[in-house]
């Protein structure tokens, strides 16, 4: 076994590339593990963790150079495979050329060769933000911030300074926006219409428009906030903003807004601005307490699938008071399944790639399940220990930060969720696994293909063990998304895997299977 | 807009403003104010005789034969190294040369002035190809070349441009931009319209209907056989050396450029690079509000095709004063009008646009004069900023021939080469004082 | 912002090839940055280069 490695100095390619190259580059012959990674020292680590580190590396490498670290089976090979990806490497700019477009390398070229551009989308890594995010500002354009790792307190100058100039400013950690009828970075392509959607909450965004859309009707524009924006330190800026631009935009008839519960001063701020609205607004403040709301005159909804059929309705000029229910398929024999789990089967292991909907299973089990643990951050219920380990009744969302240093966002590669089914799979305490699969622009092509895969062997491992594991799943998104909803359910269908019209019904079955 | 980028602004558009002019030929030691006897310019930063590289070795060595100070090489070195001959930059006396610009006393060169903001620049004749003063060789061929274009070449010309009343060069190089030249490696365009402007005069010229000259006969039986019974006028010889060597007008169109290079130079809180230059041991450039102060740092040795027996090993430093081209937003800037230089130093059709396009990256202008067909008349990008260089991490793109690094074997390729980014820093540094 | 609502989505994409990338499958008109970060990563030239502005 040989380590070979190779350092490209100042050079710079985005992570999804990154990742995906690694992955090539595993692929060649004779290679035994490899990385094609940024010389950070967070990376640095990671590399030593994998076995592909050499002491020389870190004198050799920074943070501005690429790393490409190979383990072959012999020297020749690692040779021929490093000399093999620094072609890939050459052949993305290549492949840019030949296309004959103009690829600017900075942001100021670029408005000069796009004089009309009214957005910049930004997924650049997050200590470099600031700086240009203020010159985009100074260009007068609105900003889309994917990228997470910004300070706080440069998220509070951006958005002061945006507010001055009246741009938006949508994240930092904004997932997800769709403006204009454009998805942009991980959306669904969904109707457009007349329900505006305002949200500090990126798979929540998702979960409301793909379900507004399914019902027939459609989206005028779905703003992002990114997570951080409701604390009070921020105070709402982009909130607020995308508020009154709702109120002020003529497409728009009913709002939504969908966010965890903002701190005190900015609810009230928020509620106050609802109270003059002249337009139906529905909010989910995930988990926060529905009075306030009400008596602002505002429609409050428990649940994303609630805030869906509430805004539906207004739209269609019925009345806010409608019953939304979250039943399980009636033709589901609840007690038939609870009868197929033996006598060690007890537990709930829930396993998520988007955020928002991991948490609202949360608030949707703790008052029933009372042992349930979770990675995310909820006053009421246990932090587990040991992100990697199931106790009891689980929830994680395997977008959190600690899943996704170093490696892709798990709605573009689930290879780590679907592990973690397996593992689940051979706990003999493991009743039920729920999982979101999430479709739409940017996501993996194939959720429910790449789940089943995992789920499958799940069922043979449980079921060499006299052990029927119940599936539960809902699948967001639209057949107009790349990966055809219908189709994905039908996959999963034909698995005898449980597919629920939204998230909240799903949880809801599963407080029915557990709890009772 | 800020001082800097006011200040920038204003330096840019007086290089486009330069309108250099080809109006004279003369003796360097006659017609370039400062150079004397003893004195030998080179091209780059200014070096010292112990750190030179072969090729500029070599140069001096033949320099120092033909001035006749020695009578080979062992007696040549001896002088160089002792101090006896001073060496200085071309540039410091506004003349520009290629590969190892060694500029002697007695030798004949381009006057340019430029007509626009008054001032001349210089550059000698150039040998063509193959074994060449430029690349360090310095036998007997050399010689008797360099004899024949100082005292048969040079007369005819500097008759006929007279007779001409000047030659546009700048004119010249913005034509040549539309027909596949980029002013730096290619030049059969800018030779082509070169020949056709001054030929008329050259026809008319009393030297060139000489048919007899005491100089060394230049073989030129590789133009035609016609030149071989001895029956040419000196025009015609003069003109199928012209036509032998694409290179020809070369001289003449660095010596334009580092006439606009000056017109930008001095101009206060200005970041615009105005010299670019190799002398094969060091690269270093000049900024416009920073004076004469070179920022100089060990030049790369290019990266291209190799000639069949020659590798990377045989190659030299860069070197030469010909990268005053990209300074004024040609050669490599403007490979996009010039695909088919990919042929020379490796690539593909498309890298010639990428080349171009990455350099609108570091400048603050489109050039008013030269522009590029194939990108819909796009101005070619003019006017380095070091701030951009150092803040983009992109440094000038420049394509360029490889020297041997031995003295006298000549041209062993060519391909891309970059400037140390280390002087664009140090540019800061100073410029941030 | 207004004007966001009101007229045609021109994108600057910097960061994420595959954002532009779907875009662009999907018709919007966007231009991606081929982005790299500022003064090779250095800060201390960074510090310099704002001085410099």
């Amino acid at each position: 076994m040989v380590l070979k490695y190779h350092i490209s100095n100042n050079t710079f390619r985005d992570s999804v590339y990154l990742m995906r190259l690694s992955s090539t580059v595993r692929s060649f012959e004779g290679v035994v593990e490899a990385e094609v990674i940024i010389g950070t020292d967070h990376n640095k680590k990671f590399l030593q963790a994998a076995g592909l580190w050499s002491d020389q590396m870190d004198h050799d490498a920074g943070a501005n150079d690429l790393i490409i670290a190979i383990k072959a089976e012999d020297d020749e090979k690692a040779e021929k495979a490093i000399q093999s990806t620094i072609e890939e490497l050459n052949k993305s700019v290549e492949r840019e050329n030949l296309l004959g477009e103009f690829v600017p390398r900075t942001f100021e070229t670029a408005l000069k060769n796009l004089p009309g551009a009214n957005l910049a989308l930004i997924s650049i890594p997050g200590r470099h933000v600031h700086r240009e995010v203020d010159q985009i500002l100074d260009a007068g354009l609105n900003v889309m911030i994917f990228s997470d790792n910004v300070t706080l307190d440069e998220e509070i100058a951006l958005k002061k300074k945006a507010l001055g100039k009246n741009l938006l400013v949508m994240g930092p950690d904004c997932g997800t926006a769709i403006i204009n009828g454009v998805p942009l970075a991980f959306a669904n392509e969904v109707k457009q219409g007349r329900i505006g959607i305002v949200a500090a909450a990126g798979t929540g965004l998702q979960e409301v428009s793909s379900l507004i859309s399914n019902m027939g009707e459609g989206i005028s524009h779905g703003i992002g906030t990114g997570g951080r924006d409701v604390k009070a330190s921020v105070g709402g800026i982009t909130m607020i903003q995308a508020l009154k631009a709702l109120y002020a935009d003529a497409g728009t008839e009913v709002i939504v807004v969908v966010s965890k519960p903002p701190d005190r001063e900015v609810t009230e701020k928020v509620l106050e601005l609802v109270s003059e609205a002249t337009k139906p607004v529905v909010i989910n403040f995930l988990g926060g307490n529905p009075n306030d709301i009400e008596k602002a005159g505002a429609v409050p909804a428990a649940t994303l699938k609630e805030a869906a059929e509430k805004a539906v309705n207004l739209a269609r000029g019925g009345k806010a008071e409608i019953e939304v229910e979250h039943s399980p398929d009636k033709q589901l024999n609840v007690q038939n399944i609870k009868d197929n789990f033996n006598e060690s089967q007890k537990y709930l292991r829930a396993l998520y790639s988007g955020g928002t909907l991991a948490y609202e299973t949360i608030i949707l089990l703790h008052n029933s399940l009372g042992d349930l643990y979770t990675n995310l951050s909820y006053d009421q219920v246990k932090k587990i220990e040991d992100v990697y380990k199931s106790v009891k009744h689980t929830v994680i969302d395997f977008g959190e930060d600690e899943f996704t240093q170093g490696r892709l966002h798990p709605m573009i590669d689930p290879a780590l969720r679907n592990s973690r089914i397996i593992e689940e799979a051979g706990d003999p305490e493991t009743a039920v696994i729920m999982l979101d699969l999430v479709l739409g622009y940017n996501a993996h092509p194939d959720p429910a293909g790449s789940a089943l895969e995992a789920i499958k062997e799940a069922k043979e491992i449980a079921g060499k063990k006299g052990r029927n594991i119940c599936f539960v799943t809902s699948v967001l998104g639209t057949d107009e998304d790349m990966q055809k909803r219908s189709e994905q359910v039908k996959k999963l269908l034909d698995e005898e895997v449980l597919v629920f019209p939204s998230n909240a019904d799903a949880a809801v079955f599963v407080r029915k299977l557990l709890a009772e | 807009m800020s001082k800097i980028d006011q200040a920038n602004q204003e330096a840019v558009k007086r290089m486009m403003l330069s309108r250099p002019v080809w109006v004279d030929v003369g003796k360097a030691k006659d017609v370039i104010p400062g150079m004397k006897d003893n004195l030998f310019l080179h091209a780059g930063p200014p070096i010292t005789w112990d750190r030179m590289s072969g090729p500029l070795k070599g140069a001096i060595i033949g320099g120092i034969i033909y001035e006749g100070k020695a009578k080979n090489a062992e007696e040549a070195e001896k002088i160089a190294a002792s101090g006896e001959i001073e060496f200085a930059p071309c540039h410091h006396f506004n003349t520009v040369g290629p590969m190892a610009g060694v500029t002697t006393p007695s030798q004949m060169v381009f006057i340019l002035e430029d007509k626009e903001w008054g001032g001349f620049t210089y550059s000698n004749m150039n040998e063509g190809y193959g074994k060449v003063l430029r690349y360090g060789a310095f036998d007997e061929e050399v010689l008797n070349r360099l004899k024949w274009l100082d005292n048969v070449y040079a007369p005819v010309i500097k008759e006929a441009v007279s007779l001409a009343g000047g030659v546009d060069i700048k004119s010249i190089i913005a034509q040549a931009l539309h027909m596949g030249d980029d002013g730096h490696n290619r030049n059969r365009a800018t030779t082509s319209l070169f020949i056709r402007t001054i030929a008329p005069f050259v026809a008319e010229t009393e030297w060139g209907k000489k048919k007899d000259y005491d100089a060394p006969r230049l073989d030129l039986s590789n133009v035609s056989e016609y030149f071989k019974s001895g029956k040419a006028s000196v025009a015609a010889e003069v003109l199928a050396f012209m036509h032998s060597n694409d290179l020809t007008s070369l001289n003449a169109i660095m010596a334009a450029c580092k006439s606009m290079a000056l017109a930008a130079h001095g101009v206060e809180n200005s970041t615009i690079v105005t010299t670019m230059s190799r002398n094969g041991t060091d690269f270093g450039i000049r900024v416009s509000s920073t004076g004469d102060k070179w920022f100089t740092a060990p030049a790369n040795v290019p990266d291209g095709l190799y000639f069949s027996g020659y590798t990377a090993a045989d190659a030299n430093a860069d070197i030469g004063d010909s990268v005053i081209t990209e300074t004024v937003g040609i050669g490599g800037f403007a490979m996009a009008a010039a695909p088919a230089i990919v042929n020379f130093i490796g690539g593909s059709p498309a890298d010639a646009f990428e080349a171009t396009n990455e350099m609108y990256e570091i400048t603050v202008a489109e050039n008013n004069n030269f522009n590029i067909p194939a990108m819909d008349f796009k101005g070619t990008p003019t006017g380095i900023d070091v701030r951009k260089v150092v803040e983009k991490g992109i440094v000038p793109r420049i394509n360029t021939g490889i020297a041997h690094k031995e003295p006298g074997i000549g041209q062993v390729g060519a391909g891309i080469v970059k400037p140390p980014m280390e002087i664009f820093i140090d540019a800061i540094k100073e410029l941030a004082k | 912002m207004e004007d966001l609502f009101k007229k045609e989505l021109k994108i600057i994409n910097m960061g994420l090839e595959g954002f532009a990338e779907t875009l662009k499958e999907r018709g919007t008109t966007v231009l991606h940055v081929r982005w790299q970060p500022p003064a090779m990563g250095d800060d201390s030239l960074l510090s310099l280069l704002d001085k410099l502005k």
